[in-house]
């Protein structure tokens, strides 16, 4: 196993970039990147940026849910909390 | 509902099976049906005892759900930390959850079960959701907690850290790992229509693309992926950074030909 450094600059950071955007890095290391990023713009728009292009892909490339699905999940989840949702 | 009885009473020991049998820890799809419809009338008041057992210990539930709020400080850079009623942040969601949801389940139908029921459950616990939790990942906790407790109890996820990653990918020269790439403004990456983003993610390579699916498409986590594809967690970790280095150049190289660059 290998370790990082533990000051958290420009490299480890953005070598952990993804996996923060992923959620599955440990909190210690998610906080470790993302205080860094408050002090480092440059880190924080490449976070930014990894989030957007992921969710962009997600959009594009996902299996999008069958409306019929969508709108049987709402119905009978407005009927079991006993109002309609609020869109 | 008799079915799922049987199966917790294989999986809980109750039925003195010295021998458990792995097979028996996954359940047929009418077994999932039936524990998914948790509102059924027909339980006998011992069937609604074991039923309790069963489903989501509330406790253990919380717990778990408080650890997400503890662990998961708001992060300004992410879209999903929100503040605002059940619909307004759990609704935006759907596409992920169901995503979620269909990973777990077999069936469409049965995803479609489980995602109702994981709503219903996020909202009866709304009021214990603390504002600035990372909701989507507090969702998931309750709809994984509703399925693995019909499978197996225990089933923690594993918590990566840096350490996981690959040797090789750790040992190259920092400067040259996370060489700037260039960035696009983000209004740039947005005009990028739908299309265009297949095409670009189709050029990956394979073993790259594959781990993004995995984890972007399908909601699973990086040990899932790497339980699914037969590799370490660590050379999946490798695979995903250099997946989006490659997915980001093929951007920029997109936007470039087209003269999008603003």
């Amino acid at each position: 196993m290998t370790n990082l450094p533990h000051d958290c600059g420009c490299a480890s950071a953005r070598l952990r970039i993804g996996f923060v955007v992923d959620r599955e890095l440990n909190a210690q290391e998610c906080a470790e990147v993302r205080a860094h990023c408050e002090t480092c713009s440059e880190c924080a728009e490449e976070l930014k940026f990894v989030d957007r292009l992921s969710d962009k892909v997600r959009d594009a490339c996902g299996e999008c849910p069958p409306e019929d699905v969508k709108a049987r999940v709402f119905d009978a989840v407005a009927q079991k909390i006993g109002r309609p949702l609020q869109f | 509902m008799t079915a799922l009885l049987e199966v917790h009473k294989l999986n809980s020991g109750i039925m003195n099976d010295a021998h458990p049998n792995p097979e028996r820890d996954l359940l047929e799809d009418s077994d999932l049906e039936s524990v998914l419809d948790v509102e059924s009338d027909d339980d006998s008041e011992a069937d609604e005892s074991l039923l309790a057992e069963l489903l989501p210990d509330d406790d253990v539930l919380d717990e778990e759900l408080q650890s997400i709020s503890d662990d998961e400080p708001a992060d300004k850079a992410t879209t999903y930390v929100n503040r605002g009623s059940f619909e307004e942040v759990v609704l935006p969601l759907f596409d992920r959850l169901y995503r979620h949801a269909r990973h777990r389940a077999h069936t469409v139908e049965q995803a479609e079960d489980l995602l109702q029921n994981a709503l219903v459950k996020a909202h009866e616990k709304w009021e214990s959701y603390e504002q600035g939790t990372y909701a989507l990942a507090w969702v998931k906790k309750i709809m994984d907690n509703i399925y693995l407790n019909t499978v197996t109890r225990g089933a923690a996820k594993r918590e990566v850290t840096s350490g996981d990653i690959d040797p090789d990918l750790l040992e190259m020269d920092g400067a040259s790992r996370n060489a700037p790439l260039g960035r696009p403004d983000l209004e740039v990456v947005e005009a990028i229509s739908h299309q265009e983003i297949v095409d670009l993610f189709n050029q990956l390579s394979d073993d790259r693309r594959e781990v993004l699916e995995r984890t972007l498409l399908r909601e699973m986590s990086y040990e899932e992926t790497a339980e699914d594809l037969d590799i370490p967690i660590g050379t999946v970790m490798s695979r995903l950074y250099r997946g989006r280095r490659d997915l980001q150049e093929l951007v920029l190289a997109h936007i470039g030909r087209k003269g999008m660059m603003s």
